[in-house]
């Protein structure tokens, strides 16, 4: 094999390039030319039998690059599911292939993967990011789509049902056009698909203010993620560098000039759902009960009638008709190169104010339109956040892409160097969107096709055959392999355009099962892997890091979640010095998980998620130090650990077995020899130095008693400190649990200590309790707090049920830390504890811990005295019941230590242990 | 439990030449030393050399870091730094101004001057005021916007109208940092500015370069606190998961992005014992606190967010912005003036304080402040208005230090403050004077991106030449 190696790389290596791959001679741009049918080069090597990998290994004689072995088969299962699903799989399904890792099993787990949702949502969110998904508008306001959602769930859908892609960008583009001239049972589907169009950025305060600025991230969109081509740069000049003219770019711009682009809302929100979609069919119309059909037309006639019969609609008119006229003056004087510039900051003012006005008049029928949309909902319809025709017209050239100058008027259609088999031809009263939407996805559209292949080889590789994959332009970079890029290109549309088709191309190469390993004599010549001979370790991107924790740790919920829990539309409220904001937890995959633009979603972002604002051709994959503190303290990863922990302890109590298991389930392979020993010694250590700190830290000698009350009559103080209590109200002493007791009535009885109380993080509340069955809510039955100032601490009611109480302190700001609620039934005597240690609150109750809150925040010292039985002094929210032998310490007495104990402290030790399982290297990479 | 394996590179002569080039541009600042060398030599194999190691510019840098404080809403620039004697003596007059009557309305603020200078500054500003011979007052901005969110874009990232990346982010990608246990640009943001986070994204650029945001309070740095009960539990899980790490690259040769990874953890491990120490104002003397005007055991107040400013710049960090106040709650005042009164109550002070206190630990000179607004307020409404609405066509953005000139006023506004008569500085030309004080060419910091090259400046930009010492 060695000998033959450098035979061929003699051979061939000296018979300079093949001709597969040969430049052809025309002059034309590469990717201009039409895609060549090209055979696979002779394999010289003897390794290469697939197609792939006949054009791969020609690439490595010419570059005297060799190749490294095959991926081993536990290193493959895994990459199959990262790659295909997004998600680690589990042991069984590991072990079943090394059982078995044959070509025959290797294509039939091939096959069962592509045929599951969780490859819809993995490839899909691909596309998203090339859309630009978001479920928000942008601009200033950044207000909500709610029905975004469909669109997202489109395209998963689509990936996941293998669409042939061509019909994918179809409906992309025109789908509503198509399910208008076809209203069938994929009516729904189709307008919804132009949500891809609809998603457009929206800019500033006003309903589609700057429909420029909207139409240029639809072309820059298409273009990146369809064309492979930077178009948005000619809007304001001809192309540097490509053969798009400013011309061409108005061509492609009059076409969604003519287009509908539907608005959720903006700081001065007019009536939005006027502008979204209804997904109905005039025949589902006509279904409809005549008198729901007629209620909401009737309301949309009252609508339009309110509208007009506005005084101010008059006014708006004669506002409009004056603004027209100084355009028509600043262009006329902007002709005869006159730059008015007073003009033109008086046009921008009058078109802010016109917009103000609209919106105020919108405003003026919004609940007659909550109306209509209760009704809407009310009869099963549902609106979608997609693309409508307008009024048909084509677009001038705006010079230095100023609207404000616009030149000559160019007729609608594609840039003309790509117009392959002429230019669009658009009737009368269209948009052109349809005409534009059957070029993109015609066979004979040289970059669709080219384009739509090499993002596809990119999600597999790492890189693209082309690694500007948003630029197939003259300025690009040309592809490492143009034959295989070709030959794939042909494979895609002569499969009925089926993606799948591809993957299972590329999967069964030997190329994409190459180790991820090194070679040095490969890695002198080629160290970035251009000639892949070898596999680019992965690591796994966010939502593959956060899906996989929440799937190692058995939390993930694999439904389709619904409607995010945006606020209701009718109470929205949203401007630009208070945008929309929110961040939705959810156990669910993170394609699901509610993006915006304004505020990126924190996770995704740290883990270079996609930029919600443009389309992200490729993500970014850094080791940030912000990453590295998510890993080590974050609640999340933090939770993630704990459940897994406790999964691990109580699925297997044999703890060698349990390390076993645990390495199989997070790291899907068998230990290492001496693995389970040393990860046996870390566990031991940990908990070995948890229990020191815990001794350490409240050091049992330190512990004091503060104060103390048995109740014998009075509140004398026996600590030793003789902070003696005062009675406040009428308490009364009856028969408690050691001697005597005090009994509260709850109507303004209550003990006060006089003793202000600084006890830091580490004491100890103790008391004997009998509620009585009526308790005012949130009754204190002992605390120092102030109400909303978030000082001091307490254990009081927890508000609506009346026999569960919390315990809580303050950390400045309007924040409080507050432990579950725990339950102490009426009439009955409970011994209850609060205690705090540095790192956490807990509740005791007769001995055993009831609840508990991890924080590492300090408590905020009250300024007012320690009481017992009165909750804020102004609302007099008084404890009813008995009380009893109430103790206070500074430290945290033995007894409470201990019962932190054993169990807990192994639960940490396996925590961590788990926490090192979900942040290693191993689990963040992908060979 | 053995240490932490030592990375031994087969690149030794490139590593060598690297350090010694990161030692000669970090001087004598680089105190940890022992991390900062890991780290910049572990990343230094990733893409040929660590995206935050520190590069040379392309002109001599007057200014090390950069602390920008952002008055957000839109500070008046007539009734602060730019007296118009001639609106107050119009008050209530009316002028045909862009093509419609508008009433001209005075300045409610009493003016003094102030300095050698002899500046009047109203008495929104006292304290400030008195440091005005050490400023460069420009009066003659300009922004491309008239809304606050495109126009805060612009004053950001250049253009009003796509996210494009900072000019935190641009300045981070050009220089780098010295300190790698801190992020290279950071923002104090109480409340989100308008445009939220796009205003401190690295857009196109590597994601290092983006700004960490820090919340004033208890918790600045998110996830920087550990959970765990003693800082013992949390060396020995490190020390473990190095051990696993390592075991893991032993058997996965020349992949430096796996380095680069368990070093971010060892950078993570240094900021949660660096960041605490830098953020705690408490070792700061009483006089010092006392200046800001930060009580004891705020961590929150404008005059802690400034304190802080100064102590990041301190420790290596290469931009600071801090915000006031946020899209809510801020100079936007269309209601009352009075509103200014607020707001300057708040940050005068401490404003003052930080370039004076700069100034007398000889920081100044090599820290550029730069208190800008997105734009100024206009001198005319309807009669008798007692707020003022945006205006974006003159305002007035005032640098100190880093290599300005000290007391220069540059540029005027016209007897109104309406228009500019001299010297425009467009927004443009202000990034790029500060781009050239802190050593980089505004028409060479370049980012190809999407098949072209990108600058904060666009096609535009001049540096003033005229305020530099």
């Amino acid at each position: 094999m060695r000998l033959a190696w450098w035979f061929v790389l003699l051979v061939c290596g000296a018979a300079g390039p093949l001709q597969a791959d040969d430049p052809a001679v025309d002059a034309e741009h590469w990717s201009f030319r039409p895609i060549r049918a090209v055979e696979p080069p002779v394999d010289l090597t003897g390794w290469a039998v697939h197609p792939i990998d006949r054009f791969i290994a020609s690439g490595w004689t010419r570059q005297r690059v060799r190749p490294v072995q095959a991926a081993a088969p536990r290193d493959l299962v895994r990459r199959l599911f990262d790659d295909l699903h997004g998600l680690p799989p589990d042991w069984q399904q590991v072990a079943a292939f090394l059982e078995d890792p044959s070509e025959p099993a290797y294509r039939r787990l091939i096959d069962r993967l592509l045929d599951m949702p969780a490859y819809g949502e993995r490839w899909g969110r691909h596309w998203l990011d090339l859309a630009r998904y978001a479920d928000t508008q942008g601009g200033s306001v950044d207000c909500p789509i709610p029905s975004a959602r469909l669109y997202r769930d489109y395209v998963i859908d689509a990936y996941t049902a293998d669409k042939p892609y061509d019909e994918f960008i179809r409906e992309q583009i025109a789908g509503d056009i198509i399910a208008r001239g076809k209203p069938d049972a994929r009516f729904r589907e189709r307008v919804i698909a132009t949500g891809f169009l609809a998603l457009s950025i929206r800019n500033g305060i006003f309903k589609h203010y700057h429909p420029e600025l909207i139409i240029e991230d639809t072309i820059d969109t298409i273009g990146r993620s369809i064309l492979g081509m930077t178009i948005g740069c000619s809007r304001c000049h001809d192309h540097k560098f490509e053969p798009i003219s400013t011309a061409d770019y108005y061509r492609l711009y009059g076409i969604f000039s003519s287009s509908r682009y539907p608005f959720s809302g903006s700081e001065l929100p007019g009536f939005s759902a006027g502008e979204t979609v209804l997904l109905v069919t005039p025949a589902q119309w006509a279904a409809l009960p005549v008198e729901r059909r007629q209620g909401m037309e009737n309301l949309m006639a009252t609508i339009n009638r309110t509208i007009a019969a506005d005084p101010a609609q008059q006014a708006l008119a004669t506002k409009r008709q004056r603004l027209d006229s100084d355009m028509r003056r600043y262009r006329e004087l902007r002709s005869r190169g006159d730059v008015d510039v007073a003009l033109r900051t008086s046009i921008d003012d009058q078109d802010i104010r016109i917009r103000e006005e609209i919106a105020k008049l919108d405003n003026g029928v919004r609940t007659i339109w909550n109306d209509l949309k209760g009704n809407e909902r009310a009869a099963g319809l549902e609106r979608a956040y997609a693309m409508r025709e307008a009024t048909a017209a084509d677009a001038a050239i705006q010079a230095g892409g100023d609207p404000f100058d616009p030149g000559k008027v160019v007729p609608r259609g594609v840039p003309s160097r790509l117009a392959w088999g002429g230019q669009l031809k658009i009737p009368e009263g269209q948009s052109g969107r349809l005409q534009l939407a059957r070029w993109l996805s015609s066979p004979e559209n040289r970059l669709t096709p080219r384009v739509a292949i090499n993002y596809i080889w990119q999600f597999h590789f790492g890189k693209g055959i082309v690694t500007t994959p948003d630029d197939f332009g003259i300025e690009g970079e040309p592809p490492t392999h143009p034959g295989l890029l070709d030959w794939l290109a042909r494979q895609l549309v002569d499969h009925q355009w089926s993606v799948k088709h591809v993957h299972r191309l590329i999967l069964s190469s030997k190329t994409w099962r190459l180790a991820a390993m090194n070679r040095d004599d490969s890695f002198a010549t080629d160290p970035a892997n251009r000639w892949y001979w070898r596999r680019d370790r992965r690591r796994r991107d966010a939502e593959s890091i956060r899906d996989g924790m929440l799937q190692v740790a058995g939390t993930l919920e694999r439904s389709r979640p619904g409607v995010h829990p945006f606020p209701p539309e009718a109470n929205w409220q949203f401007s630009q010095h208070g945008p929309f904001k929110g961040v939705y937890e959810s156990k669910h995959r993170s394609v699901y998980l509610m993006t915006q633009r304004l505020q990126r979603h924190p996770f995704l972002t740290l883990f270079d998620g996609p930029d919600t604002s443009r389309s992200t051709v490729k993500r970014k994959s850094t080791a940030k130090a912000l990453q590295g503190l998510y890993l080590r303290n974050s609640s999340f990863v933090q939770e993630q650990s704990q459940v897994l922990a406790r999964r691990l302890i109580s699925g297997e109590p044999d703890r060698r077995k349990r390390v076993q298991r645990a390495i199989r389930r997070a790291w899907l392979r068998e230990p290492h020899d001496g693995e389970v020993d040393a990860c046996l010694a870390y566990v031991d250590d940990y908990a070995t130095r948890w229990k020191q700190a815990a001794d350490g830290r409240s050091g049992g000698a330190a512990v004091k008693l503060v104060l103390e009350y048995h109740f014998e009559g009075d509140a004398r103080d026996s600590s030793g400190g003789n902070h003696h209590g005062t009675l406040v109200g009428n308490p009364t002493f009856v028969d408690g649990q050691a001697g005597r007791c005090v009994s509260l009535d709850g109507d303004g009885d209550y003990v006060d200590s006089g003793l202000k109380l600084d006890l830091g993080d580490a004491f100890a509340v103790e008391c004997f309790v009998r509620p009585a069955p009526e308790q005012a809510l949130y009754a204190d039955i002992f605390g120092n707090h102030l109400g909303g100032n978030s000082r001091g601490f307490v254990l009081q009611q927890a508000g609506r049920k009346t026999n569960q109480f919390t315990a809580s302190f303050g950390i400045g700001g309007e924040a409080w830390v507050i432990s579950d609620p725990v339950t102490l039934q009426a009439g009955r005597w409970y011994q209850v504890a609060m205690v705090r240690t540095p790192r956490a609150l807990q509740v005791f109750v007769d001995g055993k811990l009831g609840a508990e809150i991890a924080s590492t925040a300090s408590v905020r010292p009250s300024e007012l005295p320690f009481r017992i039985g009165l909750g804020i002094t102004l609302l007099k929210r008084c404890f009813s019941g008995e009380i009893d032998e109430l103790k206070v310490y500074r430290g945290v007495p033995p007894r409470y230590r201990k019962l932190l104990g054993a169990e807990q402290i192994e639960l940490a030790a396996w925590a961590s242990f788990s926490r090192l399982l979900l942040t290693a290297n191993e689990f963040l990479y992908v060979d | 439990m053995s240490q932490p394996v030592s990375h031994d590179g087969s690149h030794a002569g490139s590593r060598r030449d690297f350090l010694r080039q990161a030692a000669a541009l970090t001087g004598a600042t680089c105190v940890s030393a022992g991390a900062f060398r890991n780290d910049l030599l572990q990343a230094a194999r990733q893409e040929g050399g660590h995206p935050l190691a520190p590069r040379r510019g392309h002109v001599a840098a007057r200014a090390r870091n950069l602390i920008i404080v952002n008055l957000t809403g839109g500070l008046s620039h007539i009734d602060s730094f730019d007296y118009k004697p001639k609106l107050q003596a119009d008050h209530g007059k009316t002028i045909d101004w862009r093509g419609r009557p508008f009433f001209l309305n005075a300045s409610p603020f009493r003016f003094r001057r102030y300095g050698e200078l002899g500046l009047p500054v109203s008495e929104l500003f006292p304290h400030l005021a008195n440091q005005v011979d050490k400023l460069a007052v420009i009066r003659s901005m300009v922004n491309d916007h008239i809304s606050h969110g495109q126009a805060t874009l612009a004053m950001h990232c250049g253009l009003t109208t796509i996210p494009m990346p900072s000019i935190g982010s641009w300045i981070s990608y050009g220089l780098g940092t010295s300190e790698p246990n801190l992020p290279p640009f950071v923002v104090l943001a109480a409340a989100l500015p308008y445009m939220g986070n796009q205003v401190w994204d690295a857009s196109f650029l590597p994601a290092h370069h983006t700004g960490t945001h820090l919340v004033p309070g208890e918790n600045p740095v998110p996830n920087l606190k550990s959970p765990l009960p003693a800082v013992s539990l949390g060396q020995l899980e490190q020390l473990m998961l190095s051990r696993i790490n390592e075991r893991h690259a032993r058997d996965r040769q020349q992949d430096p992005r796996l380095r680069a990874r368990m070093s971010s953890f060892r950078t993570a491990a240094g900021m949660m014992q660096l960041a605490p120490r830098v953020l705690d104002v408490s070792g700061e003397t009483r006089g010092t606190l006392n200046h800001f005007g930060v009580a004891n055991g705020d961590q929150r107040s404008i005059a802690w967010q400034l304190l802080a400013a100064r102590r990041l710049v301190e420790h290596g960090v290469r931009v600071v912005e801090v915000v006031h106040t946020g899209s809510g709650a801020n100079w936007d005042s269309h209601g009352d003036m009075q509103q200014h009164r607020l707001r300057a109550r708040d940050i005068d002070r401490p404003l003052a304080a930080l370039v004076a206190d700069l100034d007398m630990r000889g920081l100044l000179d090599e820290t550029l402040v730069a208190i800008c607004t997105e734009f100024g307020r206009s001198p005319a409404g309807t009669e008798n208005e007692k707020g003022r609405n945006h205006h974006n066509s003159a305002f007035t953005c005032l640098l100190a230090g880093g290599g300005t000139r000290r007391g220069t006023v540059h540029g005027e506004s016209d007897v109104y403050g309406n228009v500019v008569a001299t010297d425009e500085v467009h927004v443009h030309d202000l990034h790029a004077t500060i781009l050239h004080l802190m050593g980089l060419d505004h028409e060479l910091l370049t980012y190809r991106f999407g098949g072209r090259d990108f600058r904060l400046t666009d096609v535009h930009g001049r540096v003033v030449h005229e305020i530099l010492a």
